[in-house]
């Protein structure tokens, strides 16, 4: 099918896209927050022994 | 006035940029994708008249789970089989509105429901309201997207699946600052909470749903050529719902995904436990293992998936049980040697396959079984999904901490259920190499493959 002048703008395309962009680069910049103890902690101070641990 | 719903209103007008159906999906996506956050809101509905603490008449953490999550997810699967057909007769429009109205209505039922304190319009709201909400919105735009990508249908649906998996990482904090906002000290700020995400989701949704289009008859993407030689695992005939569910092609798909599914659960439902247990590190070290992991989910959705249109989709399903399998043996042994740091990775690569698989399934659907009614055929599918997200996670809960209160130290609780991960994936692996193309007597009216 050939294309016509009617062509979606590129604009309308990006504004969709940014219209769900948005709350999505929120969301993983929420989730990115959250994971930051998992790389600012230490590695665990007592690892835990293979003996019985109840 | 509601014509405009309709399907006819919906095909696309020459020149219409096949980029823009994409967003619409993932908008309605990411919306009902909220149900995979709801867990923020458990412990302020178990106090919602004891305020900062647990009162008489408050309800439980596992009543609310039942009643709110479990029961979406269940009426999820079943409306997605339900409705199917009527989807694929209706259109996405109808069917984004549809879900709009009774997802974000749910979510106006529950917020009356904590108002007043009844479990009842909690459960009738959130679960079975909002859960056909889910259905419908889960399986809207698959057939739409694989007709508007037939060069890349994994890329695709992998884009629409995606955002349901960023549902959690949009909906979960969004709540957690609404209830802060609305909190009182007569009030934990749910309902109001509820009501407010109602209204947002509804415009999300329904912006969705302004948006997307059906191709015209016909229509093919600039410049693609279908394929001269046919693929044995990539019909170009057609199978009617009615008849694809009777195939020995739709229960192994059917086991494909549920034991792909039950796999990642097996780390999911667990995942800051095993942390905490089996290296000792803090709640605040596993909370953000847990925000790792949702990030890696949502990825893998469109990663892997964009990748089965290289390798197939077979070939993708084989990549994940193998490797998934194979990984799951190896987390006994990131214990062994300490090494937090390669358990993060191996339960990052597992969550993402196990979003990959969500994400793959529906262009497999399209492989197998053609286009006509590829969203019925998922919606029926997803059954699997939603008994291995109700059973998967009290399995491999209850498997550990058996395994704990019988005196196996907290480090090695989990090794059991690690082993039945990986041998689950192995049926998985098994079900999906006997997947082969459907008899031609299957074909809709006879067409060939």
């Amino acid at each position: 099918m050939t294309q016509t002048s009617q062509k979606s703008p590129s604009w309308l395309v990006a504004l969709a896209w940014l219209i769900v962009a948005i709350p999505l680069g929120w969301g993983l910049y929420q989730s990115l927050m959250k994971s930051k103890p998992l790389f600012a902690a230490p590695v665990a101070q007592n690892a835990p022994a293979k003996a019985a641990n109840k | 006035m509601l014509s405009i719903l309709d399907r006819e209103h919906t095909i696309a007008p020459p020149g219409y940029s096949r980029w823009l159906v994409p967003p619409a999906a993932i908008a309605v996506q990411m919306c009902i994708g909220e149900i995979y956050g709801f867990s923020v809101f458990n412990l302020p509905l178990s106090r919602a008249i004891g305020i900062t603490k647990q009162a008489e008449g408050d309800w439980s953490v596992p009543t609310i789970v039942l009643c709110t999550y479990s029961l979406g997810l269940i009426i999820l699967g079943l409306s997605a089989a339900f409705f199917g057909k009527w989807v694929e007769a209706h259109g996405p429009r109808k069917t984004m509105f549809a879900s709009a109205c009774l997802f974000c209505g749910g979510l106006v039922i529950s917020s009356y429901g904590v108002s007043t304190h009844s479990l009842v319009l909690l459960t009738l709201g959130y679960g079975l309201v909002g859960g056909i909400g889910l259905g419908l919105g889960y399986i809207a735009p698959v057939s739409t997207l694989v007709k508007w990508f037939p060069d890349r249908p994994g890329m695709a649906t992998g884009m629409a699946i995606m955002g349901f998996g960023s549902g959690a990482m949009v909906g979960g904090p969004l709540g957690v600052v609404l209830m802060e906002r609305f909190r009182t000290s007569a009030s934990v700020g749910v309902s109001q909470t509820f009501l407010v995400m109602a209204g947002l989701y509804f415009v999300i949704m329904n912006f969705g749903a302004l948006i997307v289009r059906v191709p015209a008859q016909g229509w093919k993407p600039e410049g693609f050529v279908p394929a001269t030689q046919a693929k044995k695992l990539v019909t170009t005939a057609h199978v009617a719902v009615d008849v694809a569910w009777k195939t020995p092609q739709f229960w192994l798909l059917w086991m494909v995904l549920c034991t792909n599914v039950t796999a990642g659960i097996g780390v999911l439902a667990q995942a800051s436990p095993m942390a905490q247990d089996m290296f000792g590190v803090s709640a605040a070290v596993a909370g953000g293992f847990v925000g790792f992991l949702s990030i890696f989910n949502m990825a893998g959705r469109f990663v892997w998936s964009s990748f089965s249109d290289v390798i197939g989709r077979k070939g993708a399903f084989c990549v994940y049980f193998i490797l998934g399998c194979s990984l799951y043996l190896l987390i006994p042994y990131t214990q062994r040697i300490n090494s937090v740091a390669l358990f993060v990775a191996v339960a990052c690569v597992i969550i993402s396959m196990y979003g990959g698989g969500f994400a793959t399934t529906p262009a497999y659907l399209r492989d197998i079984f053609g286009t006509m009614q590829v969203g019925a055929i998922h919606g029926r599918v997803i059954t699997s999904w939603s008994m291995a997200a109700v059973l998967g996670p009290q399995l491999v809960t209850n498997l550990s901490a058996y395994q704990k209160a019988h005196g196996v130290p907290k480090v090695e609780a989990y090794n059991t259920t690690m082993y039945l991960m990986a041998g689950i994936l192995l049926v998985g692996l098994v079900c999906n190499l006997l997947v082969t193309a459907v008899d031609t007597k299957h074909h809709h009216d006879g067409a060939g493959a």
